[in-house]
């Protein structure tokens, strides 16, 4: 059946009446013809106002008058439509902007010819447009928010490190934080261990799958987020763990997730741990960046909480050193002096017994008490100067330790120090010097030794050094460690260096100031 | 649990008079010994002996004690008159006090 009856003139006007399209029709000088319900809408003008007017004189804005003339000259000499681009201004003086299209139509014998013009009104998507190029309130609006609820995690975290909560606590905390924020269905903290494997050291996840537990130790290796982070000390991801084949990708696409980034927790200066989120969809480009931001509180809260363990174990070592040299001494007391003065006073008792015997029984046994006496005085003298040496009050630390070093069985040069400290920094000067010339009497098989001294400011300087096997490990045994413990409760450093074969190197620093 | 047993032949009066020695002289300073654990005192004052048994903890105790123990009773022997007959280390393989 032919269509042909719908598209009589009727059809046309009722189109032209109900479309959205603003059809406009123009005579040959520019005047309009027809200005249909949607130019009314558009303009605010009543067709009655602009019907029989030159266009340029009722919607095309001044400053667009010249090009309008210009496309209608082309038409009409060529005949050829001209899409445009331009804008029509309303009856309140607005501008909107309008894509034309446009038809010539040729004159017929009742009829010249005239332009139908028909156009879509772009101003809002225009405006839309724009917004996407940064001028968006909306958009702008809903960025801001997330940045303070960004802001506001970051800062639950940093209070929880500020005020000194367990480094758990802060794992936790930063897993759940850190899901909420980067809006993602699973978190967790990871601390590496030294070979290819981590430990979750806290974690969170939304929808309870649970791959893993605190203290699960897992693989880390390079087909893994945390382990690209630990092996470039950048962020890492795995973008689609069911575009590769390992079995922590099929883990990780069991329980629904596709896509993981790490970032990496550097805790003085080495990468220490990671936090590392999941998604069942590929993370945003800014997953990385975000994480990064969590990563420096983890740091901060393992550092302080390592520094704080730090000092609770130098203390308890210190007051366990103390004991310890207590029990010695008194062992020393005993099995030593005190043993001889029992001897002694059995040896006496017995010259008693023999008084009335001639003097070849008293004499020996009176030449072995004189001997036992002296050798328990000096017993005690040792233990004496064990605990605090005259020298060191009477005349100083360098000539305190000058006497040390002539009593041991290495050569040791005792570097020049006249120069009087406070009774503090002097014994603390004296023990470190005395205790690591032991150490390298009994365990570094040296030949010769050597102790020096500058005064640099407020620090005095220190360093002892020997010709022996080296080797000395740090963490093995508490002689090394009770040094450094000294050095640090007086406000100072202490440092070893032993490489195996080449000797070893204290050297330290104490504070000349009584501060500590 | 180890020992150190000296045996000595003494009359009733050194006995007495080892006995006074052992517990002003000695015992001080033997309980603040490492890995002592006490001493025992046996006589048979008809047959004219005197059993002295130190108890060490282990056998390092005993070992670090035995100069001294030595030297010591030698001392008190002498002191009293005394003849050490014999001076002993054994292991208690049975210790029900």
């Amino acid at each position: 059946m032919s269509t042909d009856f719908v598209l009589g003139d009727d059809f046309a006007r009722v189109l032209t009446e109900t479309t959205q399209a603003l059809v406009c029709v123009l005579d040959s000088g520019g005047r309009i013809l027809l200005f249909n319900d949607a130019c009314e809408r558009t303009t605010g003008y009543k067709r009655g106002e602009v019907i029989g007017r030159d266009a340029r004189e009722a919607v095309i804005p001044p400053e667009e008058s010249e090009a309008f003339a210009d496309v209608l000259a082309y038409i009409w000499k060529t005949g050829l439509s001209s899409p445009q681009v331009g804008h029509w201004k309303t009856k309140d003086g607005e501008r909107r902007l309008i894509a034309w299209s446009n038809k010539l139509m040729p004159a017929g014998e009742d009829r010249p010819s005239y332009l139908v013009t028909t156009g879509i009104d772009l101003s809002d998507s225009a405006a839309e447009a724009e917004g996407a190029l940064g001028g968006d309130v909306e958009a702008k609006l809903v960025e801001i928010s997330r940045l303070a609820q960004e802001q506001r995690a970051l800062r639950r975290v940093a209070t929880l490190v500020a005020s000194e909560a367990t480094p758990e606590r802060v794992f936790t905390a930063v897993s759940e934080e850190s899901a909420r924020v980067l809006e993602v269905n699973a978190s967790a903290v990871f601390r590496y261990e030294g070979d290819d494997t981590a430990t979750v050291v806290g974690r969170h996840d939304r929808d309870g799958v649970g791959v893993f537990q605190v203290g699960d130790r897992i693989l880390a290796d390079d087909n893994t987020a945390i382990g690209r982070a630990r092996d470039s000390a950048l962020p890492a991801r795995i973008q689609d763990y069911y575009a590769i084949d390992t079995d922590v990708a099929r883990t990780m696409r069991n329980v629904g997730y596709r896509s993981t980034v790490a970032a990496p927790i550097f805790v003085g200066g080495v990468p220490w741990g990671a936090v590392a989120i999941a998604a069942a969809e590929r993370l945003p480009p800014d997953s990385e960046a975000r994480l990064m931001a969590f990563c420096e509180l983890v740091s901060l809260a393992v550092a302080s909480a390592q520094a704080r363990e730090d000092l609770q174990s130098s203390r308890a070592r210190i007051v366990k050193a103390g004991d310890e040299q207590r029990r010695r001494l008194e062992r020393n007391l005993h099995d030593g002096a005190q043993q001889r003065l029992v001897s002694l006073a059995l040896t006496l008792r017995l010259a008693r017994t023999k008084l009335g015997s001639g003097p070849e029984t008293l004499e020996p046994l009176l030449a072995g008490a004189a001997e036992e006496l002296g050798k328990a005085l000096e017993e005690l003298r040792e233990l004496a100067r064990g605990l605090h040496p005259a020298a060191l009050t009477e005349q100083g630390l360098g000539p305190a330790l000058q006497t040390l070093a002539e009593r041991l069985p290495v050569e040791v040069q005792v570097g020049a120090l006249d120069a009087r400290m406070s009774d503090h920094v002097e014994a603390t000067a004296y023990y470190i010097c005395s205790e690591a010339l032991t150490n390298v009497t009994k365990h570094a098989q040296a030949t010769r030794a050597e102790v020096s001294f500058a005064r640099e400011g407020d620090v005095l300087r220190f360093e002892i050094s020997d010709d022996g096997r080296g080797g000395a490990d740090p963490r093995a045994g508490s002689g090394i460690l009770g040094l450094r413990d000294r050095a640090e409760a007086a406000g100072g450093t202490l440092f070893v260096i032993s490489p195996p074969g080449r000797g070893t190197v204290v050297t330290g620093t104490l504070p000349l100031s009584d501060s500590a | 649990m180890f020992a150190r047993v000296h045996v000595l032949a003494t009359t009733p009066h050194q006995h007495d008079r080892g006995l006074e020695l052992v517990r002003d002289q000695l015992l001080p300073w033997l309980r603040d010994s490492t890995g002592y654990r006490g001493l025992i005192r046996l006589a048979d004052r008809a047959a004219g002996k005197t059993l002295v048994i130190t108890l060490w903890a282990d056998e390092e105790s005993l070992q670090a004690s035995a100069e001294a123990g030595d030297r010591l009773s030698e001392l008190t022997a002498a002191n009293v008159g005394a003849t050490r007959l014999a001076l002993e280390q054994y292991e208690a393989t049975l210790f029900d006090v």
